[in-house]
């Protein structure tokens, strides 16, 4: 059998992922939307500079009231309503992982206990056996826990701090 | 019947059902099932219909002890090769706090974002399974401002949400046949396969274009969602662009970059670039002082 089959099948597959990952579509009024960031901004009016009128966590159902620009104004389960940018937002609930390392460093979670997680520290064994064999040295793999380490000292708190220090502020 | 005859099947059927428009990857896995049990090879059918399921983009991600483990290998090889992480405790922790503020747009909640600023003078960013991103003392160096940095730490992060590696991986090990590629957390030469694996793409051969583009597009968003300038990655890679000819790493891995600032020109200007957002270059140039 001929090599060219393969590559053509790669070629049309290409071509129909390309286009499944195009442009999201705009949702109408009445549609469900989701929240599809870990965390996103309900504002009372379409600028970005309007009170906030809730936080929403991941998943949240939302129903389209109107589409305006690159927002939506949105309805909530419990009756609250104001514009999210349709950014954070899909058709499709998002998957989201409760298992293992599910849910660590969300706002639920204390600083304190943030900063005690060992979920994200210390290296898997086949990693450990790397360095075991020689295929890396003692001081890249100091790197890399170093990197988790520094991860796991960062509490929400200090990234609001640093969000407000630079006005870095989710429209 | 060899590897290539399964993929030359797979490939006829999935083309045939490409026709339709639609393509029902279950369906379709299910019909390569049961062609290959009257043929009497039901081994081949399984491998022939996961495949196809992986290329379908339907693939089951790795489990996260598993994703963990590989980018862990190719973290430690990455520094190793690539230069080390930078001993400037002040600094990683600035663009650590930059990477989970843009971090809070993106959608994959398990992960938890590591990027460390590595001693090398190339301009490149990477970013292993797991949430380890790395972005070189050289490109950091060619930036402008923390808009920039966020830009391209949200593009890696967007690379990470589409499990692009992953999807890399995978298609590789069917067209050419590899067994155990993907199999990290099996046996050693498993592992060591699938690290060995990952930093070839990462490095030498770098994603299929699409992949680019599309962690391009993503990355705008999850960057204009957490708040920074979405123009960001878009100035830093006209920049770049300018720079193409004296230089290796990012440049050598990704398309040109004339390509993506005209791909990012069109989003932005559909609307994505009026939303605005922090630049931050007084603070950027301040926190990275150290290495100018």
């Amino acid at each position: 059998m001929n090599r060219t089959i393969p590559i053509v099948a790669a070629t049309l597959l290409a071509v129909a992922g390309a286009s499944a990952q195009g442009t999201q579509r705009t949702a109408t009024a009445g549609e469900t939307v989701f929240v599809s960031s870990r965390e996103a901004v309900l504002r009372q009016t379409s600028s970005p500079s309007s009170p906030v009128v809730a936080t929403l966590g991941q998943g949240a159902a939302l129903t389209v009231r109107e589409v305006q620009g690159l927002r939506y104004l949105v309805e909530t389960g419990t009756g609250q309503r104001g514009y999210i940018v349709r950014l954070n937002t899909s058709a499709t609930r998002p998957r989201t992982t409760t298992d293992g390392m599910g849910g660590l460093l969300r706002d639920d979670r204390g600083a304190a206990e943030q900063r005690t997680s060992g979920s994200i520290r210390g290296l898997r064994p086949e990693a450990i056996k790397m360095r075991e064999d020689g295929e890396v040295g003692s001081a890249t793999v100091d790197d890399v826990t170093a990197m988790q380490d520094l991860a796991a000292s960062i509490t929400d708190a200090e990234i609001d701090a640093f969000n407000a220090e630079g006005g870095v502020v989710a429209p | 019947m060899n590897k290539l005859m399964t993929a030359g099947l797979a490939a006829a059927l999935l083309a045939a059902a490409g026709c339709t428009g639609t393509l029902d990857s279950s369906a379709l896995q299910e019909s390569i099932r049961t062609g290959f049990e009257i043929a009497g090879n039901r081994e081949q059918g399984e491998q022939a219909a996961s495949a196809t399921g992986d290329l379908l983009g339907t693939f089951a991600p790795l489990p996260p002890e598993q994703e963990r483990a590989l980018g862990e290998g190719i973290a430690l090889t990455a520094l190793e090769t690539h230069g080390a992480r930078l001993p400037d405790e002040a600094l990683q922790r600035y663009v650590n706090l930059v990477g989970r503020s843009v971090a809070r747009a993106a959608s994959r909640a398990e992960l938890t974002y590591m990027v460390a600023v590595t001693d090398s003078d190339g301009y490149n960013a990477f970013a292993g399974p797991g949430g380890y991103v790395f972005v070189t003392r050289g490109l950091v160096g060619l930036m402008r401002n923390e808009a920039e940095l966020a830009g391209v730490i949200a593009h890696e992060i967007a690379h990470l949400e589409k499990r692009h590696l992953e999807q890399s991986m995978r298609r590789e090990q069917f067209f050419r046949g590899l067994q155990t590629a993907l199999r990290a957390g099996g046996n050693d030469t498993d592992y060591g396969q699938a690290v060995g694996f990952g930093q070839d793409i990462l490095f030498t051969r770098g994603y299929e274009p699409r992949f680019e583009f599309e962690a391009d597009a993503l990355g705008a968003q999850i960057a204009a969602a957490a708040g920074y300038d979405p123009n960001g990655l878009r100035d830093l890679l006209a920049r770049l662009g300018q720079q193409q000819a004296q230089n290796g790493g990012w440049l050598q891995t990704h398309p040109a970059s004339s390509r993506r600032v005209a791909e990012l020109n069109r989003m932005l200007g559909e609307g994505l670039g009026s939303l605005g957002g922090a630049v931050n270059e007084e603070r950027f140039q301040r926190a990275t002082a150290s290495i100018r």
